[in-house]
């Protein structure tokens, strides 16, 4: 897939993931894998600077924990401010669809 | 070892970092994430020597990664706080030199200044025009304990002409340095007695002398038989036979 697209929505992507559950870094790549049957396949370099991002701008709140087996895992959480981030991604991204769909299927065009 | 090529993959994303108090949380961070794909990979039934290169493989090139979040975990808000810091340290260190380089005067000067440095002539030519010659020159090393600390009554020189010196030292608690001299004034208010004669110390003249203080008691008898040094004021009392 085109890697522009993916730049148009990964914000959105990866908030709306936190927005549900509290999640780790990995965590966050699997999950978008498997939500969009793999069409979504971030590279673990580009995810982090994100997440990061994210945490400088308040958007999400990070902390350790250590799973049963000893593991250590930076979770992230959505924050207020994160919320509401992430309803004008979505609001933007409704524009943005809808837009798209409209010189996708208007059949009937003014410049002839 | 297995865990090298994953730590080279982080050292070489945290070269990247100018804000270097983030990287403890950034390499923990990375290497969990490194770890977990490995057990993903090993899952799979992926060999041992494949595994380490797979995963760094799907990390992506740490140089660009390193440079991204460079670009988040902002040096100049890092410094800022880093100089601040550096300025509390200064502060401190300049408190501790500054308090440190009075105590060492005071040790160095009890350390270095012993009886035979005492040039008895020099002190005694300090004392004035009057021509003196000590008659008497007589080590005391007496302590007494005040509420607060103690004086050190170290010697007494007794001249031809009927003065009585005596060279002390002080020592206060919580006054180390002596930032509070006029605390406790023996010149003013300390008495010599002798026999049944009371004699107060000179107000002006020499007050010093080294690292001794200097009480003078002029116009003394040379013959007596009891010495003794008095002091009364306010809360503090003593009294102590010099000779």
């Amino acid at each position: 897939m085109d890697k522009n697209y993916i730049g148009v929505g990964s914000n959105l992507l990866i908030l709306s993931l936190i927005s549900r559950k509290d999640m780790y870094g990995y965590e966050i790549i699997k999950n978008l894998e498997l939500l969009s049957e793999n069409v979504f396949q971030f590279k673990e370099g580009t995810l982090y600077p994100i997440l990061h991002r994210f945490e400088n701008l308040g958007y999400v709140k990070s902390y350790f924990k250590t799973a049963e087996n000893n593991k250590e895992r930076k979770y992230y959480q959505i924050t207020k401010i994160g919320l509401k981030q992430l309803e004008d991604e979505k609001a933007q991204w409704e524009i943005f669809k809808a837009s798209v769909h409209r010189v996708l299927d208007t059949h009937h065009y003014e410049f002839e | 070892m297995n865990s090298n090529e994953f730590d080279d993959y982080i050292k070489n994303v945290l070269s990247q970092i100018a804000f270097v108090f983030e990287h403890k949380n950034i390499k923990r961070e990375l290497m969990s994430h490194l770890l977990d794909l490995k057990d993903e990979y090993a899952e799979q039934g992926i060999e041992e020597s494949e595994l380490i290169r797979r995963v760094i493989e799907d990390m992506g090139d740490p140089v660009v990664t390193g440079k991204e979040l460079n670009q988040i975990h902002h040096p100049i808000i890092g410094w800022l706080w880093w100089i601040s810091r550096l300025v509390v340290v200064s502060l401190l260190i300049y408190n501790i030199l500054f308090v440190g380089s009075k105590f060492m005067t005071h040790q160095l000067a009890n350390r270095f200044v012993s009886d035979q440095d005492f040039d008895i002539n020099q002190f005694m030519s300090g004392l004035g025009d009057a021509e003196r010659i000590a008659q008497l020159d007589q080590d005391l090393d007496l302590t007494i304990h005040l509420n607060d600390g103690k004086l050190l009554i170290d010697r007494l020189i007794q001249t031809q002409d009927g003065t009585i010196i005596l060279l002390y030292q002080e020592m206060h608690a919580f006054d180390l340095f002596h930032l509070n001299e006029k605390v406790f004034d023996l010149r003013q208010y300390a008495q010599l007695r002798l026999d049944d004669e009371v004699f107060l110390a000179q107000r002006d003249g020499l007050l010093a002398y080294d690292h001794w203080k200097v009480l003078i008691y002029q116009s003394v008898p040379f013959e007596y038989n009891h010495l003794e040094l008095k002091y009364k004021q306010v809360s503090e009392t003593f009294e102590k036979v010099l000779r």
